[in-house]
């Protein structure tokens, strides 16, 4: 069999796979909004870190591995966790449903890729309003710099230190240094 | 047609992810003598009805096409377009990734000639304060196909609406479509990418086969053939 006809009969193969399993991948993504939707209505933080679970050895795993956006949430989820384990002000203060969660998310890590790319003036400035005005924890920080796409650097640390200094405490900025250090 | 515009086009459904696009859109350097403009096409029935929406709306020249999930990174993104159209006429469209072949089983990432600098996490690029493209130094290379996250053209063809009535392989068919009418498609040589696709790293494929199959029915003879094998069939075997 020649390498075409190979490469034609495993592509058939996976999508015949995909569309067995699309229901399924389908009511995991749904059973995800609709826990995150609830729980962060009711602000149920037990039900709200269950879905880590589902999502990594449940499930769930259906949905990040065909979801995009799960991936994120399952982010957002363990930054929710480290925060809780320390008793940090919780990343999903203030979010009311999945669409808020993910917005929070989104426009930090659109800030910090503006501090990043630095193309202007404004568009730092804008970056570290947002920043200010909207606190972001350490780990919170370290997770979306580390595993988001954004190519972190010492640069790019050290003005985050700097402007979000003006709320971390010392052992949160001694906790970033470290956490930073070698990368 | 306006000869010295430039026209951004999007389907949104996401007003943060827009927003944030039009953001870097906004920090673009303007060639001296061009103009520009953005239609947001919000409330679209599939991509190809939004696009020929937006391209019937719009009488630049020059047309980039993008989802609302790409940040365009280099500010002097429309000077390099425009150099490397101006440097031959017969490039129709300029995409940021593409492929010298077409994959034999359809899907445009299977195939193995991949050109372009996608935005990656862990990648070393030039920082991006120091980059500059040049077009005699850095150049660009011929392909089949390109990926539609990004797709710049500087001649209109319809979008095939009456095909793609979804969100997937709009960008494989138009392509083949500047391709067979003899324009050449081209993916800048890029030291620091042009722009971050930021598509959540997985691509939702649910809807995908129905028109992969299509695809591979309606372009049976172009399947795991090079740019060069179809760029010269012209018209005659136009859907």
């Amino acid at each position: 069999m020649d390498i075409s006809t190979q490469l034609q009969l495993s592509t058939d193969r996976f999508f015949q796979k995909l569309d067995e399993t699309k229901e399924a991948i389908n009511a995991s993504w749904s059973y995800i909004t609709n826990t995150l939707d609830t729980s962060l209505k009711t602000q149920d933080v037990k039900a709200l870190l269950n879905l880590i679970p589902y999502i990594e050895q449940g499930e769930g795993a259906l949905a990040y591995e065909h979801i995009g956006e799960s991936r994120r949430i399952l982010r957002i989820l363990h930054i929710i966790q480290l925060e809780l384990t320390y008793q940090k002000t919780p990343f999903f203060l203030h979010c009311v449903d999945k669409d808020s969660l993910m917005e929070k998310y989104m426009l930090s890590l659109f800030a910090l890729r503006r501090l990043f790319f630095q193309l202007s003036m404004n568009s730092v400035r804008e970056a570290a309003d947002l920043l200010l005005h909207n606190t972001l924890s350490v780990f919170a920080v370290y997770v979306m710099t580390q595993e988001d796409l954004i190519n972190a650097d010492n640069a790019l640390y050290g003005r985050i230190a700097e402007i979000c200094s003006a709320y971390w405490n010392d052992g949160d900025k001694q906790l970033f240094l470290s956490l930073t250090a070698g990368n | 047609m306006d000869q010295r515009k430039f026209c951004f086009i999007l389907c949104t459904n996401n007003d943060t992810l827009l927003s944030e696009a039009i953001h870097y859109i906004s920090q673009l350097i303007i060639p001296a003598g061009y103009t520009t403009e953005l239609l947001a096409v919000t409330d679209a029935k599939s991509m190809t009805s939004g696009y020929n929406e937006a391209m019937a709306a719009s009488d630049a020249k020059y047309k980039i096409y993008m989802h609302q999930d790409v940040f365009i990174l280099n500010q002097n993104f429309l000077s390099d377009m425009l150099s490397i159209f101006q440097s031959d006429t017969s490039i129709g469209l300029i995409g940021m990734t593409g492929y010298e072949s077409i994959s034999a089983d359809g899907v445009m990432w299977h195939a193995k000639d991949r050109l372009g600098t996608p935005y990656k996490r862990n990648a070393a690029y030039l920082p991006l304060s120091e980059y500059r493209y040049s077009l005699s130094e850095d150049g660009y290379q011929s392909a089949a196909l390109v990926d539609g996250f990004m797709m710049i053209t500087s001649t209109d063809y319809p979008w095939n609406t009456e095909s793609l009535t979804g969100w997937d392989f709009y960008d494989a068919y138009q392509s083949l479509t500047f391709l067979l009418h003899g324009h050449k498609i081209v993916v800048p040589a890029q030291r620091h990418p042009w722009c971050m696709h930021d598509d959540g790293g997985v691509l939702n494929l649910t809807n995908y086969n129905q028109y992969r199959q299509m695809f591979m029915r309606t372009y049976h003879a172009f399947l795991g053939k090079h740019y060069s094998e179809i760029g010269n069939q012209k018209q005659t075997t136009l859907p």
